[in-house]
């Protein structure tokens, strides 16, 4: 996300602050050339790895492309649903989900999910949770 | 329900407290006054009305406190206001109450006084925690009991002390069975412990209304031999430093100079002069400073240490454990401390399994120590140097097992090794360890005998300094280079070795089990690990496999809980045998994405 602006100021810097040394300049448009390249595979390579599944009984995350992270929590243990949205999320129309439980290992989050399809998880996230008690805190 | 106050012997303590601010400031005074010659019946006014400045704020401060602070105990919450300048009410269910922690230090003792802290569960450092300081140690003890026994709080209300300045009985109990008074006891008198009235009219606070039956299991106490465990820690040989630098604020204060450049010159030349018999002198006494510092920890620490299981009300519903295999509504009990007496309780049904800690040291001389695993602890307090949830001191590692399989309630379950695969990554990594220096130093070594850093030098690269003709020789006839290879050597021979022995103890340290109540993961090559982990306790699994381990097909599975850390990880585990046992420990929560017959899963 970050790798086309990250780029652009490598190379406007090299453009503007230095006397253009051939050596700098061959290192900045590797180093441009490798973040535009991140920016077009990375959320290809990442669409492809990651998957997410809730079912009545868990919620259930896989992501990572050198090392690979599954993920599942039980619904009887969710503590909290949230989803969110940033700027640019809102102007392709995601949304992520984020899945709380009592543990400080962290939550489980579901990205870049389309938001109708967001909000429907978390209202259904939330019924499920509801229906099971207890968080075994 | 009426308000009570917290008791006024705290003023009390806060006067002597406070005298420990009035000695390092009367010192400063006097030497400052000494220094412009003033008379001695001057300076020891000034000193007088200095110290009573000090006490009277200290103890002003205390009286709005007192005055501020009021507690409640209702039938269903814990209510405490407080707050000299900002205000604030915070109120706990009781049903959140998850462990109380009663601290006295030896001021606070001699004025039969405790401070309380109550852990609730949750995250935050601060919310997490409910402080009560101090209790009187009746008062204290009673509420603890009440607190995580789930038992209604006659016991606690009907002859308590009533608040100071109220009418007697002012407040009744509000629910409950009263339990029957003695009349004529006055309500401020109350029974001391273990010694209530006979007749079986005044509660007292050890036999209480559940009476005798209530049977309190000693299941550990101190033996003065595990002492010897006690200087088994880094600290035995970094001690004498961190108490002579812990030394240098007040003897500063006082007026001493440790490290003037005088003393500091005696000192090295005294050191260099023979260094042979100097140096190890200086760290044989180190070590001896050290030792008999963690030995004098140990004894202030774990005097008196008990470790007691106290059954739940006979009569009383089963702890709300619905998650859990079997009730447990015990409560467990840590105390310990020579001078500043601790005493822990955790809840029983909160406990979420039990670790044995075994350090390098220790385990070399075969200790180990026991941790909870709960939900509801703290921070250790400033200046306290064990564990919130540590259990037992260092102690013979077949007797931690044993105390370890007592708190989980169950035999704990055999480990069972990880893959070969697993040693050989972590050899290689030993291997990679040790390689890639020694490796870079030859590299440089060659590079310097080449004419490399000669040229490299003349060309101004290593700076100003290195221009200078004593460099020039040293890097023109060898020495640097000699240097450089030895240092090569040197990493071969010792890291390398070093290494290896980490990664064997690495790979033996491995292991995981499953019993029927228990999942056991242990890892570690300095400090081993040990963690049995209550299944019902789970809340969830991560799986990572990373490129290396995928190659070696191995994975880690850790498993998520409430409690302690968070997640304790099974390391480097056979693929199919990791996701089995996943999968086992908490039935139907991962088979649905399980697919069988190979360790591809989608």
């Amino acid at each position: 996300m970050l790798a086309v602006p990250v780029a652009g100021a490598a190379v406007a810097a090299y453009w503007l602050f230095t006397g253009h040394p051939v050596w700098l300049g061959v290192l900045v448009g590797g180093f441009a050339g490798c973040c535009l390249g991140l920016a077009v595979a990375g959320p290809r390579a990442s669409y492809r790895v990651e998957r997410w599944e809730v079912t009545d009984d868990a919620v259930y995350t896989r992501k990572g492309w050198l090392t690979h992270t599954w993920r599942v929590a039980p619904m009887s243990r969710v503590q909290t649903v949230d989803t969110a949205r940033g700027p640019v999320q809102r102007l392709f129309g995601l949304a992520d989900v984020t899945v709380t439980t009592a543990s400080a290992a962290g939550p489980i989050t579901i990205e870049g999910l389309d938001h109708e399809l967001a909000a429907e998880l978390a209202a259904r996230l939330t019924a499920i949770t509801q229906a099971t008690p207890g968080d075994a805190t | 329900m009426s308000w009570r106050r917290l008791p006024r012997r705290s003023l009390a303590v806060s006067a002597v407290l406070s005298l420990g601010a009035v000695v390092p400031v009367d010192v400063v005074v006097v030497r400052v006054l000494h220094g412009r010659d003033w008379a001695w019946g001057t300076i020891a006014a000034v000193a007088a009305v200095a110290a009573a400045l000090i006490v009277a704020g200290v103890v002003a401060y205390d009286v709005t406190r007192l005055r501020s602070t009021r507690w409640r105990l209702t039938p269903e919450r814990l209510e405490l206001r407080s707050g000299v300048v900002s205000r604030q009410h915070r109120s706990v269910p009781r049903d959140r109450v998850r462990s109380v922690d009663l601290r006295a230090d030896p001021v606070r003792r001699a004025f039969g006084l405790t401070v309380v802290k109550i852990g609730t569960g949750g995250h935050g450092d601060e919310s997490a925690e409910l402080t009560l300081d101090p209790l009187t140690v009746t008062e204290a003890e009673a509420l603890r009991r009440v607190l995580l026994s789930g038992a209604p709080a006659d016991v606690f209300f009907t002859d308590a002390p009533v608040l100071a300045g109220a009418p007697p009985h002012e407040h009744e109990p509000s629910w409950g069975i009263e339990a029957p008074r003695a009349e004529g006891s006055s309500p401020g008198d109350v029974p001391s412990r273990g010694s209530g009235p006979s007749r079986g009219s005044g509660p007292s606070w050890e036999n209480g209304p559940a009476g005798a039956a209530r049977s309190v299991e000693v299941v550990a106490r101190l033996r003065w031999p595990w002492i010897r465990y006690a200087p088994l820690t880094v600290w035995s040989f970094a001690g004498a430093a961190l108490v002579l630098g812990a030394l240098y604020k007040p003897l500063d204060a006082l007026g001493v100079e440790v490290f003037s450049g005088e003393t500091a010159a005696v000192v090295w030349g005294w050191l260099t002069e023979r260094p042979w018999v100097t140096v190890p002198l200086v760290v044989a006494g180190n070590v001896v400073a050290g030792v008999t510092g963690a030995v004098l920890l140990f004894v202030e620490s774990w005097g008196g240490y008990r470790l007691e299981r106290e059954p739940g009300r006979p009569g009383a519903p089963p702890a709300r454990s619905q998650d859990g295999p079997a009730p447990r509504d015990g409560r467990w009990r840590v105390r310990r401390g020579l001078l500043t007496s601790r005493s822990l309780t955790l809840d029983e049904s909160r406990l979420r399994g039990v670790e044995i800690r075994e350090p390098l040291l220790l385990r070399l001389g075969g200790g180990a120590r026991v941790k909870a695993v709960a939900t509801g602890l703290g921070k250790a307090p400033e200046g306290e140097t064990e564990d919130v949830a540590a259990l037992t001191p260092p102690l013979p590692r077949a007797e931690a097992a044993r105390i370890a399989a007592r708190i989980a309630g169950a035999r704990l379950p055999e480990s069972v090794p990880h893959p070969a695969a697993a040693r050989r990554r972590r050899v290689r990594r030993a291997l990679i360890a040790a390689a890639a220096p020694a490796s870079a130093f030859a590299a440089t070594a060659w590079w310097i005998r080449n004419g490399g850093a000669e040229a490299w030098n003349r060309a101004g690269g290593l700076g100003a300094w290195a221009r200078a003709g004593e460099v020039q020789a040293w890097i023109r006839d060898g020495v640097l280079e000699a240097w450089v290879w030895g240092a090569a050597a040197a990493v071969l021979l010792l890291v390398l070795p070093l290494a290896l022995v980490l990664a064997v103890a690495g790979y033996r340290g491995l292991g995981h089990g499953l019993g029927g109540r228990h999942l056991l993961a242990r890892s570690g090559a300095v400090v081993r690990r040990t963690v049995a982990l209550d299944r019902g306790g789970i809340v969830g699994w991560t799986i990572t496999q990373s490129y290396v381990q995928r190659r070696a097909g191995l994975l880690t599975v850790s498993a998520t809980t409430a409690a302690g850390d968070g997640r304790y990880d099974v390391v480097d585990v056979g693929g199919d045998t990791g996701l089995d046992l996943a999968a086992r420990a908490v039935p139907g929560l991962l088979e649905p994405f399980l697919v069988r017959g190979g360790s591809r899963r989608g």
